[in-house]
């Protein structure tokens, strides 16, 4: 895996402030890796604790980004808006505090009919804090002016 | 909480053995600007965050998502085209098992089976 210096919004096409990834750390053809630190002005940020719904986002925009990173700079192409169509088994241990920074591991599993299956693991150093598979789809229709 | 932000509660009632809740998108949200600039759309995720909202405002506590077994969005909410959505929420146990479906357009548009807890 090698490791991508791009700015974030380049390769997904959500903005400020629903934008829960600050970096992709690598990706090669069937994984991704992310970083985020958790901010107390955040959307899903609730007591200093990040919500669940902010960390299926993450996982979602951690998959996302590989998708977009691939569009973009392999294929040239544009980056477009993708969606969530399931979430499966989604267990959270802990929720990760603001300070803390998650770092979230995607494995692209098979894509029927441009829907992506991904399984996805959400740790802080090398706590598991939460898992779940998520299917995304692209809609190519929609592409993300720069 | 994203009430107030993405969206209005406007009625909740107990009917047939579940909850039904009413909501208003709030079209000017700053969420509906940036998921996406090209056309507003309502993140699934904030869909899950509602059904926790409306199920804390039911058990009068704070409730937070800690698991889910399965979510599934079936179209998209558009807060251009579908003001005002419906949640039906029922609580399957005392465990914190709920089982939620949300309706857009007079069409099922999501539907979660989810266990909350306290926070």
């Amino acid at each position: 895996m090698t490791s991508k210096s791009v700015k974030i919004t380049d390769i997904i096409p959500q903005r400020k402030p629903f934008v829960f990834i600050d970096s992709l750390l690598g990706c090669d053809e069937s994984s991704a890796e992310t970083s985020y630190l958790i901010r107390e002005d955040s959307i899903f940020t609730e007591n200093g604790v990040f919500q669940t719904p902010g960390l299926i986002e993450n996982i979602a925009q951690s998959a996302v980004a590989k998708i977009g990173y691939v569009s973009k700079f392999i294929e040239h192409g544009k980056v477009t808006v993708g969606y969530i169509g399931n979430v499966h088994h989604l267990i959270v241990k802990r929720n990760p505090e603001v300070g803390e920074t998650i770092h979230t591991t995607v494995i692209f599993g098979e894509n029927i009919a441009g829907i992506q299956l991904c399984e996805a693991v959400v740790r802080v150093g090398s706590e598991i804090i939460a898992q779940s598979s998520i299917k995304t789809a692209q809609d190519t229709s929609m592409p993300v002016d720069d | 909480m994203i009430k107030g932000n993405l969206y209005k509660l406007t009625s909740l009632t107990f009917r047939d053995a579940g909850y039904v809740a009413d909501i208003a998108l709030l079209p000017d949200s700053e969420i509906y600007k940036a998921h996406f600039p090209c056309k507003p759309i309502t993140p699934g995720v904030c869909l899950v965050q509602i059904a926790v909202e409306i199920a804390s405002v039911i058990e009068k506590r704070s409730l937070a998502l800690a698991e889910a077994k399965d979510i599934k969005f079936l179209s998209i909410i558009s807060p251009l085209e579908h003001k005002s959505v419906r949640y039906e929420l029922s609580k399957l146990d005392d465990g914190g098992r709920w089982a939620v479906c949300i309706y857009a357009g007079g069409q099922l548009s999501s539907k979660m089976s989810v266990r909350l807890c306290n926070v």
